[in-house]
């Protein structure tokens, strides 16, 4: 359906009454309307995790994810800062590090995992926090006496990896439950996709159902204001890293950012060309780690950040300095050219919005959250069949509420 | 007789291939053409080229990709693969921005580095 189509059939739609505040969007606009969708997406399995997508594995790991008594204080689980209610993240603005929690939504979907993607797996990012002396601050050894001690968790672990063969290789195995049960978690569906999805099937009268304010601010996000160029796809996010001018300094010192991260990244045991992990050689999955590049421009630069749940995630950036999405779209409307460009790179421009295309914007960003239900759902089993390429069609949602979070665990229990 | 002319006929077949059907690139004596393996470039998605050099002896040395306007490249170094008679085979690309890219090729033709470049937008 081209423009003028779409806007004679609002002309119409106004004179039968239904609403009419579909802007005429251009066949350009379409299209990068609709590159930011369907919503929820294909799975995409982990060939590094064998028990990726099982169901006993996803149990196994939503119980771990809230057991404090893997740390060693006994009072820190993972979803002490990964708060479910909080859509997996926990408001403040550093947490134990000196970088914001990042949600865990849509996880599955990623390449990189952290602010500076020094992880290419979920259980490789699992693992991390786990032993690292100012999270979890487990050791192996530990976590190996905790499957002693609970019975049930003993009788899930072998049931799935048999009996433990060494203590890094049970934390391994547990890092690889937990990140069975992070690859379930999805972001809802927003307002923004029920537009999205109204525009592809030439849906007028819904599409009109979606504010004029979410409307002019999603022409600037994918036109003037460029938005688009980094925070692409149905993620709302290349997956990549970039430096947008916020400040790298920390108490510690400085915050490289990427460049650090792919340091690490490759020196590390538990990276997808290493040992551990369980894919085959050539695993399609790793190719970012087999060629990913380290150059001086990564110092500084920080994880784009998918922009779904975004309401419920604040505060926002790399170190949780800017508390609402209005400081955001003021930190991109006045950016200091002269810091970003002095490397040479010209990506972003100061915006220079007026007050009424800020608050657009900001209406945008805010209908790209739906409602706090998290599909936790084991998206592969048999009963869910894998979305086909170009497929609009999904299996309907099933899973009772638990709170203010929607479960579809194999058991069918609360993520919380 | 029949293994030589087979042996004979093997050695001919990148001459055979030269000039390059379509519209190939091309500087100085050396032709190239490109085409994506599997989906259709994306975005912040990982592709794969199939590149076909002429004369087909011709080394393909290097592939990178920049975006002139932002004055940066990508993010990950390409691997090149001969398969044999010209082709090869580059994976580890990726356009993580949308905008125009400059693809380019560098390729060994008898001790001579030619430079082949194409630009590619993406929307």
């Amino acid at each position: 359906m081209n423009g003028r189509l779409l806007a004679l059939l609002v002309s119409l739609a106004s004179l039968t009454g239904a609403p009419a505040a579909a802007l005429d969007f251009s066949a350009d606009e379409r299209a990068r309307i609709l590159s930011h969708g369907p919503w929820p997406p294909a799975s995409w399995p982990d060939a590094s995790n064998r028990v990726d997508g099982r169901p006993a594995a996803v149990e196994l790991g939503r119980r771990l994810f809230s057991d404090p008594a893997l740390s060693a204080s006994g009072r820190l689980a993972c979803a002490s800062c990964h708060q479910p209610a909080r859509a997996f993240t926990d408001g403040r603005a550093v947490a134990r590090g000196e970088r914001n929690t990042p949600s865990l939504l849509d996880a599955g979907q990623r390449r990189w995992f952290g602010w500076d993607g020094a992880h290419d797996s979920l259980w490789s990012a699992s693992l991390a926090p786990m032993l690292a002396a100012h999270e979890i601050a487990a050791t192996p050894a530990a976590l190996a006496a905790r499957l002693q001690h609970d019975r049930d968790l003993g009788r899930r672990y072998r049931a799935l990896f048999g009996v433990p063969q060494g203590d890094e290789a049970l934390a391994v195995n547990l890092a690889k439950a937990l990140a069975a049960y992070q690859a379930t978690l999805l972001s809802s569906r927003s307002p923004f996709d029920a537009f999205r999805d109204a525009l592809a099937r030439g849906d007028v009268r819904t599409a009109a159902r979606y504010p004029e304010a979410a409307q002019r601010g999603l022409r600037l996000f994918i036109g003037r204001g460029r938005c688009s160029v980094c925070h692409a796809g149905p993620l709302f996010s290349n997956g990549e890293f970039a430096d947008i001018g916020r400040p790298f300094f920390v108490a510690s010192g400085v915050d490289s950012g990427r460049w650090g991260g792919i340091v690490r990244l490759q020196a590390s045991r538990t990276n997808r060309l290493g040992e551990l992990s369980d894919a085959r050689p050539g695993d399609a999955r790793a190719v970012g780690t087999r060629h990913v590049l380290l150059e001086p421009r990564h110092f500084g630069e920080f994880k784009v950040p998918g922009l779904r749940q975004l309401v419920q995630t604040a505060p926002y950036m790399h170190d949780g300095s800017l508390a609402t999405i209005e400081a955001v779209v003021q930190h991109y409307s006045g950016l200091d050219e002269e810091r970003l460009h002095a490397d040479g790179e010209r990506i972003l421009r100061a915006l220079n919005l007026d007050g009424g295309e800020a608050a657009d914007l900001a209406a945008f960003l805010r209908s790209l959250s739906g409602p706090l239900t998290v599909a936790a759902t084991d998206r592969r089993r048999r009963s869910a069949p894998r979305r086909r390429r170009g497929s609009s069609r999904w299996p309907r949602r099933r899973g009772r509420r638990c709170g203010s979070v929607r479960c579809r665990t194999a058991a069918n229990g609360c993520a919380r | 007789m029949k293994v030589l002319a087979a042996l004979l006929a093997a050695a001919a077949l990148p001459l055979a291939a030269c000039p390059l059907p379509g519209t190939p690139l091309q500087s100085g004596a050396v032709q190239l053409s490109w085409a994506v393996v599997g989906p259709a470039i994306a975005v912040g998605r990982h592709f794969v080229l199939a590149v076909q050099t002429c004369p087909a002896d011709a080394t393909l040395v290097r592939i990178d990709a920049t975006m002139p306007e932002h004055r940066h490249g990508m993010n990950y170094r390409p691997s090149l693969t001969p398969l044999g008679d010209g082709q090869w085979r580059a994976e580890g690309l990726m356009f993580h921005m949308a905008g125009r890219w400059e693809l380019r090729f560098d390729v060994d033709s008898g001790g001579t580095i030619e430079h082949l470049r194409e630009s590619v937008t993406l929307p």
